[in-house]
């Protein structure tokens, strides 16, 4: 069996996308309004993540950051919110089933990334003394773990009415010879350099860039260009399901 | 900066252009106008001489949103109200809590609030009247009169800086409650009125938080209602105030009780204002059902929804 | 959140008397209104989602792998939002939900070659729960497994030489595959609460607190298989007469046999 080509010479990738194209995008906000305060999902490509939204709310033990603190109020801040992320990889998401336990570290490590990101994000300093929990449920991987995460979370915190300053979207970005590609799916991010960035809003404020394998300085600059435009067209479209459900939800409460 | 394009949702597609034209007229006039939604980071003024409210920031002279909502303007003031979130707690709001801990010389009281509500022991009336003054003993047995999953009814005294409130119950509507059925449904679709105590067809009352939680129970003569003085009321107020016991509830009751559950739960699911006149006309509405199980059908709470709106126009 | 005394004691007396009066009204044997779906996991054998009308939700997915026989058959894992792995809960779902359908499968149904069988992941994920857990995981996994479908061998002769070679060759083509539940059903394991002298099926939350204890009965084939009693309140007072586990019996026969026709409907119609 021959190798599927990343990049033809026609300029198609694997799936027939261009190399600046972004794979099909899905995401629906107040998808679980009996059991959170926001919550939303998101499909990019085969890429599936739910996420839920409680809070802002008292803190309380059970929630904290993975119930393994301490069983006191001691971590509710006095002067902003306290954030936790929690995700949870489920064991079908891949393609071969694999039981990841709840304290993997490159799980938990996302988690802390995906934290700081939204600590920035979110206005915190008008909910001190409380709590937001962030929990992201991973249905399905086909690459772009991290970005779908990083834009389930930010539709559902919008959807929990939390004063945020803009969209947190995100991207990722590869290189391939000397083509950039936009947008990678699991086969892609297995065979090349990329990066994921994420931006605050359609600005160029970077709030998360992550490269993880070894790429030439010279071919940073066009990946995190092509990346950042990636992250603007994403809000966008997220901004355009955010309206949508907004004016449904006016259409119908006003009737 | 390359250009991106990429499929999505078909459906979708019209929505893309916000319209750019709308926007810009209406910010010709300062500030985006009507039901529009507005949503984190979009301007929605570029003129400085608004205030700013909640729901907004401000870079420079430009005020943009935080949230995803519509604007509202009093006066000069400039905020935008989110489509969805938690009960913020305004002074005189009449709420419904629960007891979540128990402290030296308070309580904490779960509102459905971004924070706890804190109900001191100086707020809450004591056995022995309103002159009574709190003794030591008094702190020690703070869970004689509330304690950890115990309901009441309050009054918010004060909010403070950090947006949690603190209750009070010194009137005799307000306190422990019993003889009836607790259930919650989102503070946004709770209709604020003065009355929080409606006497409803059928014998029962409905007690409303504006926080969205709800207690229906047994229509009782309230203390008050005795014609007496209520300052010597307030005075001659016993322990029964913090009593657990239930009185009798006949199974009709209990039947009525969990009708006009159903009826506001159908409120609900239309996400139809609730107020005392939807409440009675979707009890009314919910008389086609004669078993009030058969309410829980998605179908049939679509139905006494929409028929409870057309009661009422 | 505990209940005031009050609430209990209402609670509780609504649930007992004769005729019982619940919450919202429900006959006894009447389940809430539920959403529910299958297929929703391109990437698994098998997967569904359902959705009860307080917001609890499960969604399990089923992987059919390729592993040297002798092992266990069928492995039952769960994650339920909010709990810590190993908790007494979810160990105990995965017990029951793991016996259940280890008993109920026919053995020839995974098996690939003398070598080579399949063994069966069914794994959920419990988003949120505000009733007892059990009935909506085995619903799911019920939905999920019915939908779940092998993909069929190409190497047809089981000879030893072939195994020697190395991993059996499945078709490529997922039209070709078969389904797992094609001349069975998986079983149901359902859960009732027992207040005085009545019985209820899909208690709520505040139903399973303020009830004298649960019953769960394990229904496959037509029949109940297996019964047990369930701990449903943090007190320890769980008695139940024999005459209220009969009619549990009873009541459960009744409801699974409808719930199991409803389920069928579900995945016939994706």
């Amino acid at each position: 069996m021959s190798r599927p080509e990343i990049y033809s010479p026609e300029g198609l990738r694997i799936d027939g996308r261009r190399w600046n194209e972004v794979r099909h995008i899905k995401c629906a906000i107040n998808t679980h309004p009996a059991s959170s305060d926001g919550s939303s999902i998101i499909e990019q490509g085969n890429t599936k993540v739910m996420c839920n939204v409680v809070g802002p709310a008292e803190p309380t033990s059970s929630s904290g950051g993975g119930g393994a603190k301490s069983n006191t109020n001691s971590f509710a801040n006095e002067n902003k919110v306290t954030l936790s992320v929690k995700a949870t990889v489920a064991p079908f998401s891949t393609i071969d089933r694999r039981k990841r336990s709840g304290n993997d570290s490159r799980i938990q490590e996302m988690c802390l990334t995906i934290q700081h990101i939204f600590e920035e994000a979110v206005m915190g300093h008008l909910q001190p003394r409380s709590q937001i929990v962030i929990s992201l449920y991973i249905l399905a991987q086909d690459g772009g773990m991290l970005q779908a995460c990083i834009n389930a979370a930010s539709l559902a915190l919008i959807d929990a009415g939390i004063p945020m300053y803009d969209y947190v979207c995100a991207c990722t970005a590869g290189m391939h010879d000397t083509e950039v590609l936009l947008d990678l799916n699991r086969l892609e991010e297995n065979d090349m350099p990329f990066l994921t960035m994420a931006t605050l809003g359609a600005t160029r404020k970077v709030s998360l860039m992550q490269l993880e394998t070894r790429v030439g300085v010279d071919k940073l600059e066009p990946m995190m260009a092509a990346a950042m435009s990636g992250c603007h067209y994403l809000r966008q479209i997220m901004d355009a399901q955010v309206r949508k459900h907004g004016k449904n939800r006016l259409a119908r409460v006003g009737a | 900066m390359p250009d991106v394009s990429g499929s999505s949702d078909e459906e979708d597609e019209g929505l893309f252009s916000l319209d750019p034209e709308a926007d810009g007229e209406a910010r010709i006039t300062g500030v985006v106008k009507g039901k529009h939604i507005v949503t984190p980071g979009e301007l929605v003024t570029s003129d400085s001489t608004w205030m700013r409210g909640h729901g907004t920031y401000s870079v420079g002279t430009s005020t943009y949103s935080s949230v995803a909502g519509t604007i509202t303007r009093v006066n000069k003031l400039l905020s935008v109200t989110p489509l969805r979130g938690r009960y913020v707690p305004e002074v005189g709001d009449h709420v419904i809590g629960r007891i979540i801990d128990v402290g030296t010389r308070s309580w904490h009281v779960d509102i459905g609030a971004k924070q706890a509500a804190v109900l001191m022991l100086g707020s809450v009336n004591l056995p022995g009247g309103v002159q009574r003054r709190k003794s030591e003993s008094d702190e020690l047995q703070m869970r004689v009169f509330l304690k950890e999953g115990d309901l009441l009814n309050a009054e918010v005294q004060a909010v403070f800086t950090d947006g949690a409130a603190s209750l009070h119950t010194r009137s005799l509507s307000y306190g422990k409650l019993r003889n009836g059925y607790f259930f919650s449904i989102p503070s946004s679709l709770i209709i604020r009125s003065k009355i929080h105590t409606i006497e409803l067809p059928g014998g029962v009352d409905l007690v409303m938080g504006v926080n969205g939680y709800l207690w229906l129970r047994k229509h009782t003569q309230q203390l008050g209602e005795q014609g007496v003085s209520i300052t010597r009321l307030a005075e001659e107020a016993g322990w029964e105030i913090y009593s657990d016991e239930n009185e009798y509830i006949a199974p009709s009751i209990r039947e009525t009780i969990a009708r006009y559950a159903n009826a506001i739960k159908a409120l609900e699911y239309g996400e139809v204002g609730v107020s005392e006149a939807r409440v009675i006309a979707a009890y009314e509405a919910s008389k086609e059902y004669k078993g009030v199980g058969d309410m829980v059908e998605n179908d049939a709470k679509r139905r006494i929804a929409q028929q409870a709106l057309v009661f009422i126009q | 959140m505990p209940l005031s005394i009050a609430e209990e004691n209402y609670l509780s007396t609504s649930l007992s008397q004769k005729p019982p009066c619940r919450p919202d009204g429900r006959d006894p044997h009447t389940f809430r209104p539920l959403d529910a779906a299958a297929g929703i996991l391109p990437a698994t054998n098998g997967s569904a989602r359902i959705r009860l009308c307080d917001g609890g939700e499960c969604i399990v997915g089923v992987k059919a792998e390729v592993e040297v026989c002798g092992g266990k058959p069928v492995e039952v894992q769960c994650d339920i939002a909010g709990q810590l792995n190993n908790s007494p809960l979810q160990s105990f779902l995965c017990t029951t939900l793991e016996s259940a359908v280890r008993n109920a499968l026919p053995p020839s149904h995974l098996s690939i070659s003398n070598k080579y069988t399949y063994k069966l992941y069914i794994d959920g994920i419990i988003l949120d729960h505000v009733s007892h857990p059990l009935t909506l995981l085995s619903m799911t996994i019920f939905l999920a497994l019915l939908n779940t479908r092998l993909p069929t061998l190409i190497t047809e002769d089981n000879t030893d030489e072939n195994d020697e070679i190395g991993l059996p060759q499945f078709e490529s083509d997922w039209q070709q595959s078969r389904l797992l539940c094609d001349d069975w059903l998986p079983p149901l394991v359902q859960l009732a609460v027992v207040a005085g002298r009545n019985v209820f099926v899909d208690p709520t939350g505040e139903e399973a607190a303020v009830s004298d204890g649960g019953i769960l009965a394990i229904w496959h084939q037509s029949k109940v298989v297996g019964l047990r009693t369930v701990n449903t309140r943090d007190s320890s007072r769980q008695v139940f007469n024999v005459k209220s586990v009969a009619t549990a019996v009873d009541v459960l026969t009744q409801t699974s046999r409808e719930v199991e026709n409803a389920l069928r409907k579900v995945v016939a119609s994706t």
